[in-house]
């Protein structure tokens, strides 16, 4: 199921925040994980049990760890559990992945390619792998206590909100929510306000700005000229954020009206001087995480230089196939890579001396390019849109008429950039970090209602395609 | 203040969906209904297997949206947003020309680029298959014509053609034009002598001379008062190409009045919430002439959508003793007896009509007939015993190719019917896509000299019946033979028929 569905908004949620509010404050958790059990159930009904098995195996291996005295065999138990989380999304995610890399070596050697059977990729295993990993690995390093009853450790694994696209909510980030939060009418109606900025970012722009990307790339990439793969290229930077940042939103939205107060995902990424800048603010609990559970394991910046860059360059290959199963994600994360090692190596004091509008300028161009490696697979194809970029060729560049198509990119980079300014940042703060008076509340009351209505509309308006009499 | 304004408000937002939820459930507010028609999704039935395979799942989300309260409210308001602030619509298949001008999408493409695309790159390619369709069409209007049924085409004009000045921007660039067929048709008819009618010559022809619209403004058919001078037109050319009398249409002095259906069709198709503001069209009344010298014609008709505005404005009970509308040759209307045209007896309808009349717009004659030319070619050439002979040496072909096996299997699984079901509908669409590649006969360059032997006994029968010299020579056969009368009229027909096929 997905939050941008009408299962989901009109029945689903409406139904589970009836049942919850109603629910004793202690039994609450049950209700929770019943929820999120349906949830997943209803839209991946092939994983459940497995999902479910693992978390449940992944819970007594860390009560084990735990009760053991033994160091060496706590060591073992916290293997184990990483090597079962792992192993999952190594199987599930690029089980395909290496199998046809494998062939494909073998094709170059005239061998007959190893037959299998396609492996479907569970929704929401990357997101459900990390925070088992920060379960165990908190837990080992004794940050925190392990969770005493399994339902709230599954509660904290598959807890529906952030099941799905995160975000990745480290667990001594939430152990304490798990088991004691409070609730109040005020929360509620923020988290709402919050949920429906991410459904209106998702459905009002990101699924209108992606509906013409995907027209431009699914035509001859190498008939586009310059303009309009620029065009294209932008308006796939918005789409990405929009629609990642909006599915945060309405996870950060719903945990806040059952209590909970999940970590923050994105703060104007595009505002970033720097590469390094930049993913401290893009999918920040992805970066975190690997900071914590990747970086500094292997050493961080405590080491040589070379060593560093290394560690670098390995966190951002990892960081690149987390995202995707395909060589395309791999050359992305190398190419944000080399361009962390550039900024420590001298780029970084190039952008310190330029100022900050040009470095932003550089940086949202860099990103862009980064982009285009992301959306499109086929590294040949790819190749040919870069080349297209930076071909200076406008003959063929026809004027945008799609007008909701140009005002809503319009509106996307307002708001993406609106955050350089002084009074872009008060309103930010406003919106999301303000506890709102009575009558300020009333105000944005209306104002989100008005988006949600007009979300469920765009969300809808698409699937109605009528014609004037039954051709059949 | 502020915690009983956040109580009302949570309240209020719960509210909201219950509201949504009630108006599911029990329509409790009476909406407008949403125009167009869209096929209605039911609602899909739990099982495990639908469960698993998620059909059960998206065919649900498919009916919420179909069916969630104020859905019509919802879609409406954005449809006017979209409408209002961009002059865009979501009614996929409408194109919005200048000045508030709509199209439906094909027009436009046929207009700018041609259909041709959708078949194949290649015009002389494409201007054989006109070619082929064109003398299967005049083979059967021929051997039609031995049974004293007149078969035509009516050419529809297209609103591209009559008002290109309105048409959006062109967003094929410097992509070549194609073959028309509406263009290239009256070529082959000409040429090869099929009876026709080219209402989208003279539509165009007729744009300026006449004080109403030819075709309206928010709307893809001839506009309602065209339409009428047109079946005007259409009767009296039946008259000469049948040689009949038909009765003729009087229609009443032209008046302005507000748009009415289906003159607005596409704009109902965009369902906003406030009509397009557009200038007043003419109107017409029409009655028929009485006149007791005029003989009441059966009128089959396959086409388009076009022929609804002659269906439904003019009384056709009152020129024809029957007509039928084999709408796109699928669905039949006009007939109590039947729904589809594969339910109907086809050789039995065409024999006893006396129009059989293809109705097509220039945006849609590019399947002239949808799959009836080849139909009723070789339903008029062979009896079934010969077709299912040949259905049966295909299908013994497909038992010999493992790989046509293979796939027949997967599209009997994923159909989820049995493999002899699905080999015979491929071996059907096979002779009646090619029947040439089939039917040795029919690909001689003239008019087929073979007849179906059923329609040809039948057609003898008929005769005997209707000669009391010759039917009393078979009741007198009858008492001999000591047969049924009926009994001893076939045995006379099929004698008749081997004496006579040489002839046939």
């Amino acid at each position: 199921m997905v939050f941008s569905s009408n299962i989901f908004l009109l029945y689903f949620l409406p139904a589970f925040l009836v049942l919850y509010f109603v629910t004793p404050n202690r039994f609450r958790n049950y209700t929770l994980l019943l929820a999120s059990l349906v949830f997943y159930a209803y839209g991946a009904p092939d994983f459940i049990i497995q999902l479910t098995a693992s978390t449940i195996l992944n819970f007594f291996l860390v009560k084990f760890m735990c009760k053991a005295e033994k160091q060496s065999i706590r060591k073992l138990f916290c293997g184990i559990s990483i090597f079962v989380s792992l192993g999952l999304l190594a199987y599930y995610k690029y089980g395909n992945f290496t199998m046809e890399n494998i062939n494909a070596i073998r094709g170059m050697f005239g061998s007959e390619p190893i037959e299998w059977i396609k492996i479907l990729l569970p929704i929401g295993i990357s997101f459900f792998t990390f925070q088992s990993i920060t379960y165990t690995i908190d837990t080992y390093r004794g940050v925190n206590e392990p969770m005493r009853k399994l339902s709230d450790y599954i509660v904290y694994i598959m807890m529906f909100p952030q099941l799905i696209a995160g975000p990745i909510v480290r667990y001594n980030e939430i152990a304490g929510q798990i088991t004691n939060r409070t609730h109040s009418w005020s929360e509620c109606l923020q988290g709402f306000y919050r949920f429906v900025i991410g459904l209106s970012k998702k459905i009002l722009v990101a699924d209108v700005l992606g509906r013409w990307v995907d027209v431009q790339l699914g035509g001859d990439i190498a008939l586009l000229d310059t303009g309009t793969s620029w065009i294209v290229i932008m308006a796939y930077t918005m789409q990405l954020y929009f629609d990642f940042s909006g599915y945060s939103d309405m996870a950060i939205g719903l945990g806040r009206i059952m209590g909970f107060s999940f970590p923050e995902n994105f703060d104007n990424p595009y505002n970033s001087a720097s590469i390094s800048e930049f993913w401290r603010r893009w999918h920040i609990t992805l970066g975190a995480f690997m900071k914590n559970y990747l970086y500094i394991p292997l050493g961080g910046n405590r080491c040589s230089k070379l060593r560093m860059y290394f560690n670098l360059w390995v966190v951002f290959l990892l960081s690149g196939l987390w995202h995707g199963a395909s060589w395309n994600f791999v050359i992305w994360g190398a190419y944000h890579g080399f361009f962390l090692v550039m900024e420590r190596l001298f780029l970084g004091k190039v952008y310190k001396r330029i100022g900050k509008v040009p470095s932003v300028i550089i940086t949202f161009i860099l990103v862009m390019v980064g982009w285009a490696i992301f959306r499109i697979e086929d590294i040949g194809q790819c190749w040919t849109f870069i080349s297209r970029l930076f071909s200076f060729d406008f003959t063929a560049f026809v004027p945008l008429k799609d007008g909701q198509f140009v005002a809503t990119l319009v509106v996307a980079l307002v708001f993406s950039f609106v955050a350089l300014f002084g009074f872009g940042k008060k309103m930010q703060k406003f919106v999301f970090y303000t506890d709102y008076s009575g009558w300020q509340h009333i105000v944005v009351w209306i104002v989100a209602m008005f988006l949600l209505l007009f979300s469920i509309a765009a969300l809808n308006v698409s699937s109605f395609s009528p014609f004037i009499y039954f051709r059949f | 203040m502020e915690k009983w304004v956040t109580r009302i408000l949570c309240i209020l937002t719960m509210a909201f969906f219950l509201l949504v939820f009630l108006q599911e459930k029990t329509h409790f507010v009476h909406i407008r209904q949403l125009g167009g028609v869209v096929e209605e999704v039911v609602y899909p039935k739990f099982t495990m297997q639908s469960y698993a395979d998620r059909s059960y799942q998206n065919n649900l989300e498919a009916y919420s949206k179909q069916n969630f309260g104020f859905r019509e409210w919802f879609l409406r308001c954005y449809n006017q947003y979209l409408w209002d602030f961009y002059g865009m619509t979501s009614a996929l298949d409408v194109s919005v020309g200048r000045d508030g001008w709509l199209y439906e999408s094909w027009f436009v493409e046929d207009y700018y680029h041609s259909r041709m695309y959708k078949y194949t790159d290649n015009p002389e390619i494409f201007k054989n298959k006109l070619r082929t369709e064109a003398i299967r069409l005049y083979k059967v209007q021929e051997i039609l014509k031995e049974f004293g049924v007149t078969l035509f085409v009516m050419l529809e004009p297209g609103k591209d053609r009559v008002f290109p000045e309105y048409l959006p921007e062109s967003k094929w660039g410097d992509e070549p034009e194609g073959v028309r067929a509406a263009d290239y048709y009256p070529y082959l008819f000409d040429s090869l002598g099929i009876n026709y009618i080219n209402f989208s010559k003279y539509f165009v022809e007729q744009k300026g001379k006449v004080d109403y619209l030819l075709f309206p403004q928010t709307g893809t058919h001839w506009s309602n008062i065209a339409s009428l001078y047109a079946a005007d037109s259409l009767f009296k050319y039946m008259e000469q190409i049948g040689n009949k009398n038909i009765s003729n249409i009087e229609i009443g002095k032209p008046y302005y009045d507000t748009t009415r259906k289906p003159d607005d069709d596409l704009e109902q198709m965009m369902n906003l919430i406030r009509e397009i503001p557009k200038a007043p069209n003419m109107y017409a009344d029409v009655s028929v002439v009485e006149d007791t010298s005029a003989v009441k014609p059966k009128l089959i008709t396959i086409g388009d959508s076009f022929f609804w505005n002659i269906a439904n404005e003019i009384p056709l009970g009152s020129i024809f003793s029957e007509y039928q509308y084999w709408y796109y040759n699928s669905t039949v209307y006009f007939n109590p007896n039947y729904s589809s045209t594969s339910e109907i007896d086809l050789l039995a309808e065409l024999l006893s009509a006396d129009y059989v009349m293809l109705s097509y717009c220039t945006a849609m004659i590019y399947d002239i007939g949808n799959g009836f030319n080849t139909n009723a070619l070789v339903h008029l050439c062979y009896d079934d015993a010969q077709i299912n002979a040949v259905l049966g040496g295909i299908m013994a072909s497909m038992k010999n190719d493992e790989n046509w096996m293979a796939s027949l299997y997967e599209k009997a699984d994923a159909k989820g019917v049995g493999i002899e079901d699905v080999m015979r509908e491929d071996a059907e669409y096979l002779i009646f896509t090619d029947p040439e590649n089939y039917f040795e006969e029919l690909c001689v360059s003239g008019i087929p000299t073979i007849r179906n032997k059923d329609m040809c006994i039948k057609r003898i029968k008929e005769q005997i019946y209707s000669y009391p010299v010759w039917l009393d020579e078979v009741k007198r056969k009858a008492e001999e033979w000591n047969v049924s009368l009926d009994s001893a009229v076939t045995r006379n027909a099929i004698w008749y028929y081997n004496q006579h096929k040489s002839e046939q």
